[in-house]
């Protein structure tokens, strides 16, 4: 019962930050604005996907539909890329930081990559809701370069493998197939 | 007769000076502070000089009386010959970001750059329409550009674009449309040997 009450309370909290658990926070970074040579931070969220949304979803075209479909679930997508002029320009703790963000329950480690040349440091984290992909994020640090994804919401793997090709959106050869199916297949 | 065709010509010309008020005469309307604001820091903290572009004013009223694609309303200023320095330009604009576009803006993407180098996208919801502001710099020169336009209506358009009533569909591609349809997977691949 006590176990209950704390998940309602965690619950209660994060709703009412309006937070999603999925959401990584950047804010470590923020500092890096003025050191970095070059800065790009895109965010899609709300107001922006709601837009996109209530037109692809109005449009009569297939793929516009899929795509409608795709970014239902959406939350939000939010990108950082930051290029330095010279080599540990930042500080790594700031980007350890936000890895430790990722061990919090409900991530899980898709890839890690770890290279001697340029201190190069690739994470891949998603998460799951059930058998539905709630969020991914990608960390990538160098010694020059800073590179941060996060993607909120349900992400549905097969329609993006659909629309990969299309759409300007590139080709994404994934087997799906792989997934054991029921022998209703034409085989 | 002469008199009557005299207040004519006057009611015309009356008429024409508010439908194509310049730009500059907008500062004055709530909404377009963000706008004009960061307009002006361009040309005030960069000495930019303005670039005029022809007929702009028709272009504005023709916008706003066809509404293209759900386009309500536009403005573009471009500006040359700006002169600042690649070591505070970055702080400044971003100051002069903060500054212009409140909170009922959301930001969509910054990308900026030491070389000179600065984009900004912000987004904001008015009613049914949606108002979107992209200022650029790019070394010399930039451009503010602001449209207000309707979802709604940017959906009918891409259904059915039309404007005065008239198609813009290209009915001679409609085979073509089926190109789109997945290729007989079954058939082998022949076209390369």
């Amino acid at each position: 019962m006590r176990f209950v009450y704390l998940s309602l309370i965690a619950f209660a909290t994060i709703a009412a930050n309006g937070q999603d658990p999925a959401r990584l926070h950047f804010d470590k970074l923020n500092g890096l604005d003025t050191k970095a040579r070059d800065v790009v931070e895109v965010n899609i969220d709300g107001k922006l996907l709601d837009l996109a949304k209530r037109v692809t979803a109005k449009v009569n075209d297939e793929d516009a539909k899929k795509v409608a479909q795709a970014i239902s679930g959406l939350k939000g997508i939010y990108v950082r890329v930051y290029n330095f002029e010279k080599e540990d320009e930042y500080n790594v703790a700031d980007v350890d930081e936000i890895r430790n963000q990722l061990n919090a329950p409900g991530w899980e480690k898709l890839a890690n990559v770890r290279s001697k040349k340029n201190n190069q440091k690739v994470d891949v984290f998603t998460m799951f809701t059930g058998d539905v992909m709630s969020g991914v994020a990608v960390v990538i640090s160098e010694s020059k370069s800073i590179a941060l994804v996060n993607v909120i919401g349900p992400i549905d793997i097969d329609l993006l493998v659909e629309l990969s090709g299309r759409l300007n959106i590139p080709k994404i050869d994934i087997d799906t197939n792989s997934k054991p199916k029921p022998k209703t297949d034409r085989e | 007769m002469i008199a009557k065709k005299g207040l004519l010509f006057a009611w015309a010309l009356l008429f024409l000076a508010f439908s194509f008020s310049p730009p500059a005469a907008q500062a004055t309307k709530p909404g377009g502070s963000e706008y004009d604001a960061i307009v002006s820091h361009l040309k005030s903290k960069y000495r930019a000089k303005k670039v005029h572009i022809p007929f702009m004013f028709l272009a504005r009223f023709a916008v706003k009386v066809v509404k293209p694609a759900g386009v309500k309303s536009f403005n573009i200023t471009l500006f040359n010959d700006l002169k600042f320095s690649k070591e505070t330009l970055d702080l400044e604009m971003q100051e002069a970001m903060r500054r212009s576009f409140g909170p009922e803006w959301s930001s969509v993407f910054h990308v900026r750059s030491r070389d000179g180098q600065q984009a900004y996208m912000y987004l904001k919801e008015d009613g049914k329409n949606v108002k979107v502001t992209v200022v650029t710099v790019d070394k010399e020169e930039a451009a503010v550009i602001r449209a207000t336009f309707s979802p709604e209506k940017l959906a009918d358009f891409i259904n059915d674009p039309k404007i005065f009533g008239i198609s813009l569909k290209d009915d001679d591609k409609k085979p073509d449309t089926q190109i789109d349809k997945p290729k007989d997977e079954t058939k082998p691949d022949t076209e390369n040997d």
